[in-house]
């Protein structure tokens, strides 16, 4: 069944003469579970199609279903609600609450929400991102990988339909980016976390079970592993 | 700022940086890479960069008003001082003329100006008239000037010394002149024995003194008695040795007085022809003063001379005594006009500085805390903001030092717009402030001197110099942060938040994981999340972490409510002690006094003929019709019956003050009243303002008006009581016993009952009760009670504010009833007052010099004296203004600075967490909550700031009230409302403008936008 829908997205930068055409009719499903790569080269519009099913961007033209419900029939304030609970963004700098610790910041999406933290979830996320014993540690006495860890137990700790990655490993080491990059697969193969991950390393991108290329703004290629 | 960014576009050819320092890089835009880069990050902040230039300006502004006003100020002051007392320096007594010629050869091209006064000698007066017009007349010459010396001091407008003023006449040009003091006006001088044992009368005029007359003055020298050669100025006070014995309680028991001086030398009467009046001077109220060429008139001929000089070119008072050291050798006296040097700043205990310099230097320190938190707060922004920037220049291969002189280089700038401009609006704005309250310093320095703006260059030296000095200062913390930026940190994060040590030890005691969480797990731990949901939380988080680096600005904001608070409380108060000159609708009130006073009325001849004399006054024109009132004061006592007595009230005002032993009534109505016997027209005036009965009117019937009302006002609580209750009927006068001792009184018994007193010394200590009045049988005088009033009308001369300050029953009478009734005989009169109005455009001063001849020609009064109460509260007033006006303009300018201030902290301080305000969007927080975050955030800002600011205004308040409330009756202690609300207005449009601003701001980059910003 498929999780996401997204028909004939279309976003536009700038109007007339210096318009920039960051989408142009993107129409693509992604099923429940699936593990999917984004790829493309700068400016092919991978990070716009990200924020737009992320809910954080609204798009020019077309659609976006998430659990069959059209995320842009949203007011400003839904959208919000939609952000907290249906998607979890990882961004490649890590975007954490500077005043804020470590579990503080992974609960952030929940406690937006009024709901009560699942002390189950959350020590067993912690454990997973090898975070224990640094619940309460502020970002900057974390190193990069660390950072990172917490914003991906954020992105996971609502259990979202989608997890949405932008680059996470972009600014990582290489030992540090497959740490990170397995805690994802395993989120997506034990927890049947739908994981869409932006990309421009290829052995990242061939872990996926689906890789699409976008160019100019469009789908090139939609490629099924295997 | 748009031209600069013009010129840096032309800019094609990079030069190196070598040669481009600080300096150089003031004046051109040709700079080095590291200049346009500070010029491009001034540009990218035009808000920020131009409210910081505005920041600096009027840090400067303000400085370089607070240095030109204390110029001005010690100008004028110094301009008055020559008016007043010339512009001598130094003055020393001669009897040789060689000590000039010695002076001349000694001071050489120092000395300026030299002038000379001759002391001719004394006159003795004879023992009738000693008394009243004293022991001696002073005779002493006008100043005579050398024309010889350089005069080139620029003050040649000014005299060395001040002749006296002249009342009428002139001062003497030629010998057999003389002006004499103004009190011998119309005095009449008798021979005889004088007081001074052996010296006979020499001192005679035939017929009244006044202009023409002739008056013959024999001359001596006054010596003293024990051998002392020293001289005496003819004019000074009698030198006598006043000796006293006491008992062991502090009682004088007998005093002696002893002469301690002579007349000798005295020479030939000679005949001098008046030709003047002058007001006493500084050289003594018994002078008298001749020409310069009068010829010498002791018998011996020899005679002592002052001289007085001024000099140039010395820089200290050290110097001139070195000077008068030489000429008058070490045990020489001579006379320093201190006054004079103080104002030329020659002396080093400067006595007027203690006020002025140090109100100077407060303020000053003000304004320097102000701009350094200011100046420096927006550059830790501005450095803070570019981070990443000196990051990335220094993985580029910047030094430290280059990095540091971009720090320098923005400070250049900031200094050379902001400091000229500054200077600028420092001038300009005193000059503005001057000219606004220029009629209040010609009052307040009188002597015709006026308040001119005085820009002195070392003014605009220390104001500019401070300025830049703040701007490096400011700079330095910054600069030093800036060149010790790691390229890897800043290019990791671009925010720096470190945990403090309160959040630390928060952390240290947590454990597990859902100890950051409240017990259900739903919202994190605490109170502002218990409270205020996650928005609450957030704000009281950053607040937490960002404590120290918003200290200084909340602590400026809390500093200018506190300023502006108290000027509040300031106006208040001098509007309090305005208050106090209450007096109806008067503008002259008059102080008439008989030549032969009585305290009976009937033998007094000012308060019997009160009606006699009230319609004189409203003959005289320019006298407004209706306006004149006469008022005699007498005090009586009195019986009220219980029932008209409100006891309550009376012990509320016991409670509240304790003046003079409380309320001056017994319980059985026994007590003291203060009786204003008024001239008929005032009595109509008052019985047509109350309303009342055609019969009443009548000032021949005796009635009177209670006034009831009594100011009971202490340290804590403001209000007036009404003493008197019920419907009014009448009030008994005691006629006092005729038998009364000596020693014996009515009054305040020590048990609280009015009594019949007695302190006979005979008996040996202090006063005892004899007799409660109750029993003395005393005979009365009833007087019906027509109304009671709290308000008598404008017509009626005396306050409401001034009546009520009392501690017993208030009664006003017609004159012309009481004088009938015997009322007039039982009390005792204290004070004769007459008020009047001047007509519409009447000239003030013909009317005050018609009342003064028209009360002469009756020639049954003794002195009369007039205020001009108009004009007194004419001046009061444009010198409150003028206070007013000095008070906000410095409010004003320092509120602006904190206002910048604040708005550069918030407004930068939000626009640095855009990435934060982005992700906290992102991960789901709703525009709502988002708002209410900042609101918040904002809220506890300005929470510490008013409380801040009006606790510290009211400790103010505290010091101030205390300090008045002594000398200021009238005054309560009081809540600037009006002030307090100002202040918190100013404070929320403030916080909502800077947040408004910032946010609109980061809301201009979308969340995308700003989660991928790298403020590059």
């Amino acid at each position: 069944m498929d999780i996401l829908r997204i028909e004939h997205l279309t976003k536009t930068y700038g109007s007339g003469d210096t318009a920039v055409r960051a989408l142009d009719d993107v129409s693509f499903s992604v099923g429940a579970g699936e593990f999917v790569a984004i790829i493309g080269s700068s400016g092919s519009g991978k990070s716009t199609l990200l924020h737009m099913i992320g809910g954080v961007d609204r798009p020019t033209s077309g659609t976006v279903f998430l659990n069959g419900e059209n995320v842009f029939e949203r007011t400003d304030e839904q959208l919000a609600v939609f952000r907290r609970r249906e998607v979890g963004l990882v961004y490649q700098f890590y975007n954490l609450v500077p005043v804020l610790d470590v579990v503080e910041n992974m609960c952030l999406p929940v406690l937006m929400d009024g709901r009560k933290v699942n002390e189950r979830r959350l020590t067993g996320l912690l454990r997973t991102l090898g975070l224990s014993g640094r619940e309460h540690h502020l970002p900057n006495q974390l190193s990069g990988g660390q950072q990172q860890r917490v914003a991906i137990g954020r992105a996971l700790m609502n259990a979202p339909a989608v997890v949405l990655a932008d680059e996470p490993t972009g600014n990582l080491d290489s030992k540090n980016s497959a740490e990170i990059m397995s805690l994802l697969r395993k989120s997506n193969r034990e927890l049947k976390q739908t994981l869409i991950v932006i990309t421009h390393d290829e052995d990242i991108a061939l872990t996926a079970d689906r890789v699409i290329a976008l160019e100019d703004g469009r789908v090139a290629s939609d490629t099924r592993a295997r | 700022m748009i031209n600069m960014a013009k010129h840096l576009r032309d800019e094609r050819v990079p030069r190196g940086e070598k040669d481009h320092g600080l300096a150089t890089t003031a004046s051109a835009p040709r700079g080095n890479v590291f200049t346009r880069f500070t010029l491009r990050s001034l540009k990218a902040n035009r808000v920020r960069t131009a409210v910081t230039v505005v920041g600096v300006a009027l840090a400067c502004g303000l400085l370089m008003a607070v240095l030109t006003s204390v110029t001005s100020l010690r100008s004028a002051l110094l301009e008055r001082q020559r008016a007043l007392d010339g512009v001598w320096q130094v003055s020393f007594d001669y009897t040789d003329d060689a000590t000039l010629g010695n002076l001349r050869t000694l001071a050489g091209d120092h000395l300026d100006r030299l002038a000379t006064r001759r002391d001719l000698g004394a006159a003795a007066l004879s023992a009738d008239d000693s008394p009243t017009y004293g022991t001696y007349l002073g005779v002493v010459s006008t100043t005579s000037e050398s024309a010889d010396l350089p005069r080139a001091a620029g003050d040649t407008s000014y005299d060395v010394v001040s002749d006296p003023a002249v009342v009428e006449g002139r001062l003497p040009e030629s010998p057999g002149e003389i002006a004499l003091p103004s009190f011998l006006r119309g005095a009449e001088l008798t021979g005889g024995d004088s007081s001074i044992e052996g010296v006979s009368s020499g001192a005679t005029s035939e017929g009244k003194l006044e202009l023409g007359s002739t008056v013959t003055l024999s001359l001596g020298r006054r010596t003293w008695l024990d051998g002392d050669t020293s001289a005496i100025s003819s004019g000074s006070y009698l030198n006598i040795d006043y000796t006293y014995e006491t008992d062991a309680e502090g009682n004088i028991v007998s005093e002696s007085e002893t002469t301690l001086e002579t007349l000798s030398d005295v020479g030939e009467a000679r005949t001098y022809t008046v030709v003047g009046f002058v007001e006493p001077s500084y050289m003594g109220s018994n002078v008298a003063y001749v020409s310069p060429d009068e010829p010498a008139a002791t018998a011996s001929g020899t005679e002592t001379s002052t001289a007085y000089f001024s000099t140039t070119g010395y820089s200290s008072r050290d110097e001139l005594e070195g000077l008068m050291g030489s000429l008058l050798g070490k045990d020489g006296s001579w006379t320093a006009n201190n006054s004079l040097l103080t104002y030329q700043g020659l002396t080093p205990d400067r006595q007027i500085f203690d006020s002025l310099a140090q109100f100077a230097a407060v303020l000053a320190v003000v304004i320097v805390v102000a701009a350094v938190s200011l100046i420096s707060n927006a550059f830790t922004i501005s450095i803070s903001e570019r981070t990443r920037q000196f990051g990335l220049l220094s993985s580029l291969g910047a030094s430290r030092r280059q990095l540091r002189r971009t720090v320098y280089t923005e400070a250049a700038l900031l200094g050379v717009v902001g400091i000229p401009l500054g200077l600028a609006i420092g001038i300009a704005g005193t000059a503005a402030v001057f000219a606004l309250t220029s009629e209040g310093w010609d009052i307040m320095l009188g002597e015709g001197v006026s308040l001119r703006l005085v820009i002195a260059p070392a003014d605009l030296a220390v104001a500019a110099g401070l300025t830049a000095l703040t701007l490096l200062l400011s700079a330095f913390v910054p600069a030093l942060r800036a060149s010790r930026v790691s390229a890897v940190d800043a290019i990791r994060q671009t925010q720096d938040v470190r945990p403090n040590r309160r959040l630390r030890r928060v952390f240290r005691r947590r454990r597990g994981a859902m100890d950051d969480l409240s017990a259900d797990g739903t919202r994190p731990r605490g109170l502002a999340a218990q409270i205020g949901g996650m928005p609450a939380f957030l704000a009281r988080r950053t607040l937490a972490v960002s404590a120290s680096k918003s200290r200084v600005s909340a602590i400026a904001l809390a500093v200018s409510v506190a300023l502006l608070v108290t000027a509040g409380l300031v106006s208040i108060y001098i509007t309090c002690a305005m208050g106090y000159m209450d007096y109806g609708s008067a503008d002259m009130q008059m102080y008439v006094s008989s030549p032969e006073p009585s305290a009976v009325i009937s033998e007094d001849p000012v308060a019997s003929n009160l009606e006699g004399i009230t319609s004189d006054i409203s003959g005289v024109e320019g006298v407004r019709e209706g306006s004149v009132s006469g008022v005699a004061r007498v005090a009586a006592d009195v019986h009220v019956s219980e029932g008209a007595v409100s006891w309550d009230a009376v012990d509320t005002f016991n409670e509240r003050t304790n003046h003079y032993g409380g309320f001056q009534l017994d319980r059985q109505g026994y007590g003291q009243a203060v009786i204003q016997l008024v001239d008929d027209g005032t009595w109509r005036r008052l019985a047509a303002h109350l309303g009342l009965a055609a019969g009443e009117q009548d000032p021949t019937q005796l009635s009177c008006v209670a006034f009831n009302l009594l100011n009971a006002t202490n340290a804590d609580t403001y209000g007036s009581i009404s003493p008197l209750t019920g419907t009014a009927e009448t009030i008994d006068v005691l006629v006092p016993p005729a038998d009364l001792g000596d020693y014996e009184w009515i009054g305040m018994g020590d048990d609280g009952t009015y009594s019949l007193r007695s302190a006979d010394p005979a008996e040996g200590g202090g006063p005892v009760d004899v007799a409660p009045v109750s029993e003395l049988g005393l005979d009365t005088v009833s007087v019906p009670v027509a109304a009671y009033a709290t308000d008598l009308g404008d017509d009626f001369p005396i306050g409401p504010a001034q009546l009520s300050d009392t501690t017993s029953i208030t009664l006003v009478m017609p004159m012309s009833a009481a004088a009938k009734s015997g009322v007039a005989d039982a009390s005792m009169l204290s004070m004769v007052e007459f008020y009047a109005g001047f007509a519409e455009g009447a000239d003030e001063e013909a009317v005050v010099t018609g009342i003064q001849d028209a009360l002469g020609e009756r020639g049954d009064i003794g002195t009369a004296s007039i205020n001009n109460l108009r004009e007194a509260l004419r001046e009061y007033r444009a010198m409150t203004y003028t206070v007013n006006v000095f008070l906000y303009s410095f409010i004003a300018i320092t509120m602006a600075i904190a206002v910048a201030n604040v708005f550069n902290t918030i407004a930068s301080g939000l626009m640095l967490r855009t990435r934060e305000f982005a992700t906290l969007q992102s991960v789901g927080m709703g525009r709502r909550s988002f708002r209410r975050m900042i609101v918040l955030e904002c809220a506890d800002f300005a929470a510490k700031g008013l409380v801040g600011g009006v606790a510290l205004a009211m400790a103010v308040n505290v010091a101030l009230f205390s300090a008045l409330s002594s000398s200021i009756a009238t005054i309560s202690l009081a809540m600037p409302w009006g002030h307090i609300a100002l202040a918190l207005a100013v404070v929320v449009a403030v916080l909502a403008l800077s947040a408004g601003y910032a946010l609109r701001k980061t809301h201009a980059l979308s969340i995308v936008d700003a989660l991928r910003s790298e403020v590059l």
